[in-house]
C-alpha cells in the first residue's frame, strides 16, 4: 500500500511493507477493490473483487523482535459475498467488496460493515485464545460418551488454546438498492449507518434487517432528465443528525435529518462556480467527486475528483479553502485516459489521525508510456 | 477538420462502452454510463457543428460565414449548448446565453420562432408552441434528434417530424443537415426516416409497457427496447454478443449519427 501525502514537505514517505503480488500478472478475483484500517490502526480490512476480506493485525511491540514492531500480518480470512443472480432482472450481482466500514469497538469483539453492489453485511471478529475441557457428557472429540463410564462429575476448565480468528456473519442487510452500492457510513450514534446507491441513500438500524428508511432520494421522475448521481456519502464524526454526499457533477450537499423525514432539501449546498474559460472536453468526468471525507474535527471536508483534491470548511458554502492538483499534467492525456477507461477510477482520500495531512490514493505512470500502475 | 475526426472518435468510442456496458458482469453501471453519455452528447455537439459549417462553406462564399474560427470559440458553444440544462431531455442544446457567433441563419431561425420542440416521445405538429413557452435557441429549430432523426440527408422533404402527411415548407434544417457528402447519406435517408418513424410509434408503447409491468428497476429496459429496435433494423450485428463489435461499432456509428435523437433517449435511459 502506497500513500503520497499532498502537504507537509517535512514528512518522507515509503515504503514499509507490501501486501500481496506486484505481478502484472494477477488473477481478477484478487484485485482489492477496498480498504480500511479501524478506528485504532490496529487491524486492516481489505476486500477483493471476489468478496474476500482479509484483515490484517499490526503486529504488537515486543521486545524479542522490536525491529517487527508496526508490521502487519494476516489476521483472518473469509467470504463475504458470493455472486448471486436476480432472476427477476437478469442480471448477474458481482461479489466484489464496494465498501468496508468498522464499527467503534464496544467490546472484545470487532465489528465491520462490508459491502456489494446490493447487499450489506455485518460480521463479528472473535477471538478464541482458550477452550474448555473436561466435559462430562462428551469426550475430547465431542462424541457423546457412553454414560456407564461416567462415575465422577468434574467442572469443565478453560485450558489456553492457539489462537483462532473467528469471523461470523450477524446481520444481513438486502434488498433496499435498486441501483449499486457505492457507500456506507456508521453514524455516530453506534446504532444506525446508512448505504448509498447512484440515486438513493437509506438508513438502517444495526439490529434491523428488514427495514431501511429512504433518506435522501434524488431520482428524477423521468430518467430522461436524470443529470448526476450520488457518488459518495458520509455522516457527521459528532453530530449524528448531519451527513454529507457528494455528487457525480462536482457538489456536496449538507444534510440535516432533523429538519424532514426526507432530506433532499440540501441544509448546504457546497459547490464552486464553474470557470467557463477552464471548461475542456472531458471536464465533466474529472469534475465528478469520488470521495468525500469530514476531518476528525468535524469543522472540514475533504473532496477528491479525478484531478484534485479539494478541502472545504462547513461554514463556507461558496468555494473550498484548498485546492491541491494531483496530476495536473495529465489534463492533456484525458482522451487516452477516458478511451482505456482509466478515467472511470475513483480515488479516495483520507485525514490523518491529527487532521494534518490529507492522504490520497493515486496510481503512478511509469517510464514506460500506456502501462500505469495503481497503488 | 480534425475536430471532426476526433469527435467521431469519440463518439465511436462511447457508444462502443455503451454497449459493452450492457454485457459486462454486474449490469450497467449508471454512473459510468451517465458519463459516457455526456461526452458522447459533447463530441456530437462538435461532430455537428463541425458539419454545419462544413455544409455552410459549400453554400456561401466564406467571407459571409460567422461561424466561429477557433477551437476554443467553438466548443465555448458546445459547452454552453452542452451546459443548458434542459428539463425534458438531453440532446436538446437549448442556451439562454446569448451566442453571438451562430451561424447567421440561426437568427433567421429564432426570429421565425419556429422552433421545434424536441419532444422525445412527442411527435406531434412541429407548429405547436415551443416546449413551455422557452424560445429554444436553437441552432437547429427542427433540430431533429430528439423529434425526428432522420433529418440527415432529407433533400428538402423537410424534418421527418413534420412529414408525416405534412411536406415541409422551407425548412432549414433540411437544407442545413444536408451532409457535405452528396451522395454519402442520401440512400440512407428513407431507411432513418423510416426507422425513426417506426420508432417513435414503438418507443412509446415500448415505454410504458415496461413500466407497467415492473415498479422499480433500473429503467433500462423501455430505451433498451428502442435501442433494440434501431439496431434491429439496422445493424443485427450488434444484438449478438459474439459479433465482432469493432466493425460493427464503425458502421453503427456513422449511420446512428443522423439520428442521435433514439440514440440519446436511450443512453439518458441508463
Amino acid at each position: 500500500m502506497r500513500r503520497a501525502g499532498s502537504c507537509g514537505s517535512d514528512v518522507q514517505w515509503c515504503f514499509t511493507q507490501v501486501k500481496g503480488t506486484t505481478d502484472l500478472d494477477v488473477s481478477e478475483a484478487d484485485i482489492i477493490s477496498t480498504v480500511e484500517f479501524n478506528h485504532t490502526g490496529e487491524l486492516l480490512a481489505t476486500g477483493d473483487k471476489g468478496g474476500r476480506v482479509v484483515i490484517f493485525q499490526r503486529e504488537q511491540e515486543t521486545k524479542n523482535q522490536p525491529h517487527r514492531q508496526g508490521e502487519y500480518n494476516v489476521y483472518s480470512t473469509f467470504q463475504s459475498h458470493e455472486p448471486e443472480f436476480d432472476y427477476l432482472k437478469s442480471l448477474e450481482i458481482e461479489e466484489k467488496i464496494n465498501k468496508i466500514r468498522w464499527l467503534p469497538q464496544q467490546n472484545a469483539a470487532h465489528f465491520l460493515l462490508s459491502t456489494n453492489d446490493k447487499t450489506i453485511k455485518l460480521w463479528k471478529v472473535s477471538e478464541r485464545d482458550k477452550r474448555p475441557e473436561g466435559y462430562n457428557l462428551k469426550d475430547e472429540e465431542g462424541r457423546m460418551k457412553d454414560l456407564s463410564t461416567v462415575t465422577v462429575l468434574q467442572v469443565p476448565v478453560l485450558k489456553p488454546m492457539d489462537l483462532m480468528v473467528e469471523v461470523t456473519p450477524r446481520k444481513i442487510f438486502a434488498n433496499a438498492h435498486t441501483y449499486h452500492i457505492n457507500s456506507i457510513s456508521v453514524n455516530s450514534d453506534c446504532e444506525t449507518y446508512m448505504s448509498a446507491d447512484d440515486l438513493r441513500i437509506n438508513l438502517w438500524h444495526l439490529g434491523i434487517t428488514d427495514r431501511s428508511f429512504n433518506i435522501v432520494d434524488i431520482k428524477p421522475v423521468d430518467m430522461e432528465e436524470l443529470t448526476e448521481v450520488i457518488t459518495a456519502a458520509e455522516f457527521h464524526p459528532h453530530h449524528c443528525n448531519l451527513l454529507v454526499y457528494s455528487s457525480s457533477k462536482g457538489t456536496l450537499r449538507l444534510c440535516d435529518m432533523r429538519a424532514a423525514a426526507l432530506c433532499d432539501k440540501h441544509a448546504k449546498l457546497f459547490e464552486e462556480p464553474e470557470d467557463p474559460s477552464n471548461r475542456f472536453f472531458f471536464s465533466e468526468i474529472t469534475s465528478s467527486v469520488s470521495d468525500v471525507k469530514f476531518s476528525h474535527s468535524g469543522r472540514y471536508m475533504m473532496t477528491r475528483d479525478y484531478l484534485t483534491v479539494k478541502v472545504w470548511d462547513l461554514n463556507m458554502e461558496t468555494k473550498p479553502i484548498e485546492i491541491y492538483q494531483i496530476h495536473d499534467y495529465l489534463r492533456s492525456k484525458l482522451c487516452s485516459l477516458y478511451e482505456n477507461d482509466c478515467i472511470f477510477d475513483k480515488f479516495e482520500c483520507a485525514w490523518n489521525g491529527s487532521d494534518r495531512l490529507l492522504l490520497n490514493s493515486d496510481f503512478t505512470i511509469p517510464f514506460k508510456p500506456g502501462f500505469p500502475e495503481y497503488s | 477538420m480534425e475536430f471532426k475526426v476526433e469527435a467521431h472518435r469519440i463518439m465511436t468510442i462511447s457508444l462502443g462502452k455503451i454497449y459493452s456496458s450492457r454485457v459486462q458482469r454486474g449490469g450497467i453501471k449508471l454512473h459510468k454510463n451517465l458519463l459516457v453519455s455526456l461526452v458522447l452528447r459533447s463530441a456530437r455537439e462538435v461532430y455537428l457543428s463541425e458539419q454545419e459549417e462544413l455544409y455552410l462553406q459549400q453554400q456561401q462564399p466564406p467571407e459571409e460565414l460567422q461561424t466561429p474560427q477557433s477551437w476554443a470559440s467553438r466548443r465555448r458553444l458546445c459547452d454552453s449548448s452542452a451546459r443548458g440544462q434542459p428539463p425534458h431531455g438531453w440532446a436538446e442544446g437549448p442556451s439562454s446565453e446569448p451566442e453571438p457567433r451562430l451561424p447567421a441563419w440561426t437568427d433567421g431561425d429564432r426570429a421565425e420562432d419556429r422552433v421545434q420542440p424536441p419532444g422525445w416521445l412527442d411527435s406531434r405538429s412541429p407548429k405547436t408552441e415551443p416546449f413551455e413557452g422557452r424560445p429554444v435557441v436553437n441552432r437547429a429549430p427542427c433540430q431533429g434528434p430528439e423529434a425526428g432523426s432522420g433529418n440527415t440527408g432529407e433533400q428538402g422533404a423537410g424534418c421527418p417530424s413534420r412529414t408525416v402527411g405534412e411536406p415541409a415548407p422551407s425548412c432549414p434544417c433540411a437544407r442545413k443537415r444536408r451532409s457535405a457528402g452528396p451522395g454519402a447519406t442520401e440512400p440512407a435517408s428513407p431507411l432513418k426516416r423510416a426507422r425513426t418513424e417506426q420508432e417513435l410509434a414503438v418507443s412509446p408503447k415500448a415505454a410504458r409497457v415496461p413500466l407497467q409491468q415492473e415498479e422499480e428497476e433500473m429503467e433500462t429496459s423501455p430505451n433498451v427496447s428502442s435501442l433494440i429496435t434501431v439496431f434491429g433494423s439496422s445493424f443485427s450485428g450488434l444484438l449478438t454478443k459474439e459479433s465482432s463489435e469493432g466493425e460493427s461499432g464503425q458502421v453503427c456509428c456513422d449511420q446512428v449519427l443522423g439520428s442521435m435523437g433514439s440514440w440519446s433517449r436511450a443512453i439518458v435511459a441508463f
